[in-house]
């Protein structure tokens, strides 16, 4: 599936893109603005971004998004830890080994993500130098 | 030459982020007191803590400035800031505020206003895009300037963050890039439908 309309020009007009909005569950459509490429990303309800905006706010819902994983794991071990615990007490047969091999997995996976996590490097998002981008194109609106 | 035309952009839009209050703080000090226009102003403010904003820049402003209420109606010589967690947009020779998606993750957005500006009074606007992070007010400006308006913007040199300028810059053909001095002089002169001359920063 394409993220960007493999066309995607000026005057092509509103388009939908493969991309969910970063604020809600909706589909995002891309338009071009100007003639010098502006990408302008709106949803169903009207959130709205530049190319950059959008990197970002999408930057920021991956590091929820592994976050949430993180915690699914990390509880979920947590749970399997008192559960492991509980189960000594009450001579449950079993039940000690399957929550302390699963939990022991979990933990593992719970680490790695969160070396995933540390070692990210989101986009960084810079702009055109504008003494660079003015000596190219000339005085400011000739 | 910039409104060779003599028009009398009597609609003035100005946004901007992080280091626009001090930027509107020198325009507002350097605005004539007679301005033939209305001004409308969107700075990102966060949507949940109360400001004493307006109340700053009516201290040391030329105009009168204010957060209007919703439906208040557009007049020359006032100023007109958005107040938090709300878009301000103009309709009808009204304000309206509203509570619409986020644009760039702020409400009040710069877009929203621009946008709504250049939809309801195409060639009597005026856009000023100042200091401040990220993009929005670019695609707005875009529109001022395609609706037949003037679109301005700080001198990225001069901002404390000239993202907002230069990306405006980058993505469209922006009639002056000005100084804030400059920038009070210059809406002083398109309001009263003077000419500009264009030239190199």
């Amino acid at each position: 599936m394409d993220a960007l309309p493999r066309d995607l020009a000026p005057g092509t007009g509103r388009r939908l893109t493969g991309v969910t909005c970063p604020d809600c569950p909706g589909s995002l459509t891309v338009e071009v603005q100007g003639h010098k490429g502006h990408l302008h990303f709106v949803c169903r309800v009207g959130h709205a971004y530049s190319v950059a905006g959008l990197l970002a706010a999408k930057e920021e819902v991956l590091e929820d998004r592994l976050w949430g994983a993180a915690l699914a794991l990390e509880e979920l071990a947590a749970l399997l830890g008192d559960l492991e615990a509980y189960a000594v007490r009450e001579c449950w047969a079993g039940v000690e080994t399957l929550c302390r091999t699963r939990r022991q997995l979990l933990e593992e996976h719970a680490l790695a993500l969160r070396r995933l996590i540390e070692q990210d490097r989101p986009v960084e998002i810079g702009f055109d130098d504008p003494g660079t981008e003015m000596a190219q194109t000339g005085p400011p609106g000739s | 030459m910039i409104n060779a035309g003599r028009l009398n952009r009597d609609v003035v839009t100005i946004g901007g982020s992080a280091g626009s209050i001090e930027a509107l703080l020198r325009i507002f000090e350097k605005l004539p007191a007679n301005l033939a226009a209305a001004v409308t102003v969107v700075v990102h403010r966060p949507p949940f803590f109360q400001s004493q904003l307006a109340q700053i820049f009516n201290r040391r402003a030329s105009l009168p400035v204010a957060e209007p209420e919703d439906g208040e109606s557009l007049e020359r010589g006032r100023v007109y800031l958005a107040p938090r967690d709300r878009h301000m947009v103009m309709e009808d020779g009204h304000i309206r505020l509203n509570r619409e998606p986020q644009q760039h993750r702020f409400r009040p957005a710069v877009d929203a206003l621009f946008l709504s500006a250049a939809r309801a009074y195409g060639p009597r606007v005026i856009g000023v895009l100042l200091s401040g992070g990220g993009t929005d007010g670019v695609r707005g400006l875009i529109a001022i300037k395609a609706a037949g308006g003037i679109s301005m913007v700080q001198d990225p040199k001069e901002a404390r963050n000239p993202s907002m300028p230069a990306m405006a810059i980058a993505e469209d053909d922006v009639d002056a890039v000005l100084r804030l001095d400059e920038i009070a002089a210059a809406l002083g002169t398109l309001t009263a439908g003077g000419t500009l001359e264009r030239r190199a920063r």
